[in-house]
């Protein structure tokens, strides 16, 4: 049996208000985890927010900015500037903001940002709507799903946030999520080791906003790799597209038939979410040349 | 000098320096994860009661001297069962409802036979003080001599042949189990100290009354009587019992069977006899008087045997044998399902004018064995009926034990093998003075016979979880298990095969083993692999101070959503109603 | 050393020599010579420091405010509808209290659509916390650029330096460019502080309780009345230093005055020659310049109009539904006075158009003549 005897120190603190089961929770204990004590985070209003605590009490163990809603890129770019003015060069700078953060009103900063190629890590925790303030659609919204603003289903589609910075020919961007742990982690270190801006998509179930049990976050997201929904692969320099791990193909509804706010959808729907999952693996694989490589 | 208020930047903006451990989130949750590890239902399967999983997983790190370790707490004979064990352990592997069962008996032959090539058995550590005998030295006989020693007894073997080893030398075929292994598991098992005595036929003048020294005998002798069937013609030459046939082949003292061979039966025997056949040149028929399905012997030998070249016909039986112009003439039937008999099985009986004939050098019948009659005179009556024996196979009354084929348990190598286990330890407790009933509580395994002998040298008070409750296949989570095929193994083709006695099953190579291995979800016992720390959201999961102890939930922290039993594949952690 | 530059010229020439860090900036007309100017200057590396060419002015100020407070010393500039685009970010700045430097060149707010001088953006974000000082001329700029650093940095909040487009931004007059020696002994080395310490990590601005929030905004009211006293101790100083001095309220010929004209920007200048011109036609007329609006000079401005019976505002801007905002401002301020005063508001100029003496004798004429005051403001326009 394999002891594990090391643990790298936990970043993130317990008594924080996520709901049970949160996924995005989740990830950001992850995350935090391999970013390590020696960085500065940069939150903005989100579920992110929430979970790092209210005055006068903080669940991170590292130095935290709450910034506006749609500047988390700016915000980080400013620390990461100033900490080079002042002389200080190995602390990184990590932003997390949410899909609404990053999808709508901040992409405008983040793509100046990136386009700036400015020097921090930008994590997107995607929960697909803003959940901070309910369950409202926003453009990282799949189609179809219900929310609260699109109570008969979503008719648009989610919008392409890899593609989105990889024409930014930013030098690093990778999608992740819990189901894969080690694959996230290992992402961030990659991230930490680089320069630049460096832009993670990670995949955060709501269980309260997708409608699903308290503990299938982190189910729902290895079936969402697994069914193609969301696959996991890098970036880098906006050309060099690698895929991380060779998904077993299952159907989508494997994925649907995990949370309700997918329940009403026909077969007619689902196989328009087939075909969309079809043909993001397809064009994954054309820009991969068919590679698979774990992170390296 | 200090500064207004106003401009004190320590002052001016908020900054929480406090942690939000303050709020004991705890409160929130009404369920509360339960750390429980579970019997692995491989293990509740295995008659012999092997920790399977432990072993796996000791081989999968590299730890082949562990692993091997580890199968000798209960099986002396790893290299054996993982040549011919019908492993039962498979058929309950719950990662058959995922993909494939894991190749268990694949990974138990390596083992062993690393075993074989580097390791011996430990010495006693303690001596009993007591001396036993051991009559028939079979697999059960074995066991029993070796689980014994361990006890700290003193153990003779005694032995009707030259050589040791019973059904294992002289029933099953090298091309199944090399001789070769045989000798070296009998051997390494007789490294322990272990003495024997050859030529030892039990009813022969002076033979009980030498037992009579010692303070328990347990008797092993197999089943080596054949069942007739009761038609015309079986006493003609030409017409053999399986067991004989494939003795004398065994034995060196046949090379050569008269023409084309017909088999008669449904089981291991037959089908062994069938392709030892083959192996002789001849041209080989298999009837069997019920469905290929409902045959006895396990369908990866059928399967062979069918590749080999012989041919099966079901549901037919001979009715009656004459002499022919040097040949058998066989006179068959077709059958016709019944109703089932007291095994449950459906009984056919022969169809009114279905009669046809088939012409065959020899008649090899094997539909079953007896126990072999030997006079007692004041000792256990032997045969021909398997012998009656208490709970823990004792002889009523007696200080006799019985095991293997002569005992009532299924006539499979592995139930033999835990009988002789049994038995030791049952002889042990009665020349102790101990309650077996007291001590069966403790180390049995699951609801069946096997019981763990580790667990009991290990002298704990209460017995392990891993013992007890089994996991299901609910409490696996599949949906973690990195899917992979179960890998196949090498084999000689049907043409080599068949040519002659060599193994025809390959060695598992790194690689194989690697894969089995690595397929194996360790069921029911925690490896430490630590999930259920890393995905807890509230990191409310309290992992062990020392590797191999157990992780609890922080219950100041622990929100009750149960992703540390979602994400436990095991199946060690389920979630309670927490108070 | 003497340059014939333009304002957008001579602030930028303060940022440079105040050693600034970060500079997040984006163009907007007339702005824009501002940017280039220090970006010529990054080329060369003559600047110090680093700049952000940022995508639009809301992320220049998030940059800032971001930089600032990792301890950086920082500097944008703007105007109107990149200003209006920037509001959400100045109370944040302000909130946050990060001495963040700002250049707001004026300029009229779309729609529609117009690039000349109004005083209607800047004085639209005097609800935000930040210091609002509005300059006369170049040398102004560049002397408050100075002293904005040394005031922010003082009191933890930011400052805006206001000039407006083209009379000033880009208009070219003599200006002293002081030596970089002098100006390290006004303004200190960089020591703004640092939120972000890893060895002592906190969470900086999180979400607080109702009262927490009205503490910290009472703490910041407390602060723009201290900086009232540094703004004045400053530019004492800077007047020792460099031999120039603005004060926050500057009073010109009001010692006999019987009417009070109260002008900012460059309305003052014109004024001064329209002051010339009057007290040579006999009128006892004094000027008056706000220069400091926010925090407001209240004290400083009763001392000098109490007893005065007539004042005249003028406003190159506009609160609509109103009237101009100084005249607002200073008749609130004026409401404990022991002496009722007139007080009339006169708006000119809006747009960017001019104001010339003839329109400054006229509007004194006007407010010398009325027997009382109106409600709104008197609109002037050239013709008028």
């Amino acid at each position: 049996m394999t002891p594990n005897t090391s643990r790298p120190q936990e970043i993130l603190r317990s008594g924080h208000a996520a709901c049970p089961g949160c996924g995005l929770a989740i990830g950001m204990r992850l995350v935090l985890r391999a970013l390590g004590r020696r960085a500065v985070v940069v939150v903005v209003p989100s579920c992110v927010a929430v979970v790092t605590g209210p005055y006068p009490c903080s669940a991170m163990e590292v130095p935290v900015f709450h910034s506006a809603f749609e500047i988390a890129a700016p915000t980080a770019a400013g620390i990461a500037n100033a900490m080079k003015v002042r002389g200080v060069n190995d602390i990184p700078v990590l932003a997390f903001a949410g899909d609404g953060g990053t999808f709508d009103i901040g992409l405008q900063s983040l793509s100046g940002a990136a386009d700036r190629n400015e020097d921090f890590i930008y994590v997107c925790m995607d929960n697909e709507a803003y959940m901070n303030t309910g369950i409202q659609v926003s453009s990282a919204t799949p189609q179809f799903v219900w929310t609260g603003t699109s109570p008969a289903g979503n008719t648009r589609r989610k919008k392409k946030i890899m593609e989105i910075m990889a024409a930014h020919r930013i030098p690093y961007a990778a999608t992740a999520c819990i189901g894969f742990p080690e694959d996230l982690m290992a992402k961030v270190e990659k991230a930490k080791g680089m320069r630049g801006t460096r832009f993670l998509h990670l995949l955060s179930p709501c269980p309260t906003g997708w409608k699903m049990a308290e503990d299938m976050s982190p189910k729902a997201t290895l079936t969402a790799v697994e069914t193609n929904i969301f696959p996991l692969y890098e970036i880098v320099d906006g050309l060099e597209y690698t895929i991380n791990y060779r998904s077993k193909g299952l159907p989508v509804e494997r994925y649907l038939a995990l949370q309700g706010r997918y329940k009403h959808l026909g077969p007619e729907e689902i196989k328009v979410v087939q075909a969309e999952a079809d043909r993001t693996w397809a064009d994954l694989e054309t820009r991969s040349h068919g590679i698979v490589s774990p992170v390296a | 000098m200090s500064q207004p208020r106003c401009i004190d930047p320590e002052k001016i903006i908020p900054i929480s320096r406090s942690t939000t451990g303050v709020f004991k989130t705890g409160t929130w949750g009404g369920h509360f994860p339960e750390y429980r590890e579970k019997l692995s239902t491989c293990r509740g399967a295995c008659p012999a009661g092997e920790d399977i999983p432990s072993y796996i997983a000791l081989a999968r790190d590299g730890d082949l001297e562990g692993a091997f370790y580890k199968i000798a707490q209960e099986n002396p004979l790893p290299s054996v069962c993982g040549r011919v064990c019908y492993h039962p352990c498979e058929q309950d592997c719950l990662r058959r409802d995922v993909d494939e069962a894991v190749p268990i008996h694949r990974v138990e032959r390596f083992v062993g036979d690393y075993g074989l090539d580097n390791l011996s058995f430990p010495e006693p550590i303690k001596s009993a003080g007591a001396a036993v005998a051991v009559v028939g030295s079979g697999p059960a006989g074995l066991s029993c001599a070796y689980h014994a020693r361990r006890l700290g007894c003193d153990v003779t073997i005694f032995e009707e042949r030259e050589l040791l080893g019973g059904m294992m030398r002289l029933g099953i075929p090298a091309y199944r189990l090399p001789r070769a292994i045989v000798d070296r598991s009998v051997a390494m098992i007789l490294a322990t100290g272990i003495k024997t005595r050859s030529g030892f036929r039990l009813g022969d003048a002076g033979t009980w009354e030498e037992l009579d020294r010692f303070d328990a005998v347990f008797l092993a002798l197999g089943a080596q009587g054949a069942l007739t069937p009761p038609f015309p013609g079986i006493e003609l030459s030409g017409v053999i019992g399986g067991l004989e046939f494939l003795k004398q082949v065994n034995m060196g003292q046949r090379s050569e069977v008269k023409g084309s061979v017909v088999v008669m039966g449904g089981g291991n025997t037959a089908i062994d006899a069938a392709r030892v056949a083959l192996r002789l040149g001849a041209e080989t028929t298999i009837l069997y008087r019920r469905s290929r399905q409902e045959m006895p012997a396990s369908a990866e030998e059928i399967s062979d045997a069918l590749r080999e070249g012989a041919a099966l016909l079901e549901r037919a039986l001979p009715v009656g044998v004459e002499s022919a112009n040097g040949d058998l003439k066989i006179t068959c039937a077709r059958t016709e399902a019944g109703n089932a008999d007291e095994s449950g099985r459906l009984s056919y009986a022969p169809l009114e004018g279905s009669e046809f004939t088939l012409t065959a050098g020899t008649l090899i019948v094997a539909v079953g064995q007896s126990v072999e009659v030997i006079c007692g005179g004041g000792r256990p009556a032997i045969g021909p009926q398997p012998m009656t024996v208490e709970p823990f196979l004792r002889i009523a009354g007696q200080n006799y034990f019985a095991g293997g084929d002569m005992a009532p348990i299924p006539r499979r190598l592995c139930d033999a093998i835990a009988s002789g286990k049994l038995a030791a330890l049952s002889m042990s407790a009665m020349i102790g003075g101990l309650d077996m009933e007291t001590i069966w509580s403790r180390v049995n395994v699951g609801r069946g016979g096997a019981f763990s002998m580790e667990e009991y040298l290990s002298g704990k008070e209460s017995p392990s979880p891993r013992l007890k409750e089994a996991v299901t296949a609910a409490q696996i989570k599949p949906e973690w298990l990195a899917g992979s095929p179960r890998p196949e193994p090498s084999r000689l083709s049907a043409r080599e095969a068949a040519r002659g006695f060599d193994e025809v099953v390959g060695d598992p190579s790194p690689e194989e083993l690697a894969a089995s291995c690595g397929q194996c979800v360790t069921c029911g016992s925690c490896i430490g692999c630590d999930r259920c720390y890393l995905f807890c959201p509230e990191i409310a999961v309290i992992p062990p101070e020392e590797p191999g102890g157990a992780y609890s939930g922080n219950r100041e922290y622990c929100k009750g959503c149960g992703v540390c039993a979602a994400v436990c594949p095991r199946g060690v952690i389920t979630m309670g109603e927490g108070t | 050393m003497k340059k014939f530059i333009t304002g957008n010229h001579s602030v930028a020439e303060a940022v440079r020599l105040c050693r600034t860090q970060i500079v997040a900036a984006y163009p907007i007309t007339p702005q824009t010579p501002i940017y280039e100017k220090l970006a010529e200057w990054d080329a060369k590396k003559e600047l110090g420091g680093m700049m952000m060419r940022v995508e639009s002015e809301h992320s220049a100020m998030a940059a800032c405010l971001s930089a600032s407070l990792a301890g950086a010393r920082t500097f944008t500039a703007t105007s109107s509808q990149g200003l209006a685009l920037m509001h959400e970010m100045l109370f944040f700045a302000a909130g946050c209290r990060t001495p963040v430097v700002m250049a707001c060149v004026n300029r009229t707010l779309a729609g529609p659509w117009a690039f000349w001088s109004d005083q209607t953006d800047t004085l639209s974000e005097r609800e935000t916390g930040w210091i609002q000082i509005y300059c006369e001329d170049n040398q102004e700029a560049l002397d408050s650029v100075i002293q904005a650093y040394r005031i922010a940095e003082k009191v933890l909040l930011p400052c805006m330096v206001i000039i407006e487009g083209h009379f000033i931004s880009h208009f070219m007059e003599p200006v002293e460019v002081p030596d970089q020696e002098l100006v390290d002994s006004f303004v200190p080395p960089v020591a703004i502080p640092n939120r972000f310490d890893v060895d002592n990590p906190g969470f900086a601005v999180p979400v607080v309780s109702q009262k927490e929030y009205f503490h910290y905004r009472q703490l910041m009211q407390e602060a723009m009345d201290y900086s009232l006293g540094i703004i004045a101790q400053v530019d004492a100083e800077f007047r020792e230093t460099f031999g120039r001095g603005y004060s926050l309220v500057e009073a010109v010929q009001m010692e006999d005055a019987e009417l009070a004209l109260v002008t900012t920007a460059t309305i003052t200048s014109t004024a001064r020659v329209a002051l010339k011109r009057l007290r040579e036609k006999g009128y006892k007329v004094g000027l008056v310049k706000i220069r400091v609006f926010r925090p407001f000079p209240v004290k400083a401005l009763r001392e000098i109009l109490d007893g005065i019976p007539r004042i005249a505002v003028i406003d190159r801007n506009i609160s609509l539904g109103r009237e101009g905002i100084f005249c607002s401002e200073l008749k609130a301020a004026l409401i404990h006075s022991p002496a009722p005063h007139l007080v009339q508001g006169y708006v000119a100029g809006i747009g960017g158009t001019n104001v010339d003496p003839e329109l400054i004798e006229r509007i004194v004429a006007d407010a010398l003549a009325r027997k009382e005051a109106t409600d709104g403001p008197i609109i002037m326009t050239e013709e008028s």
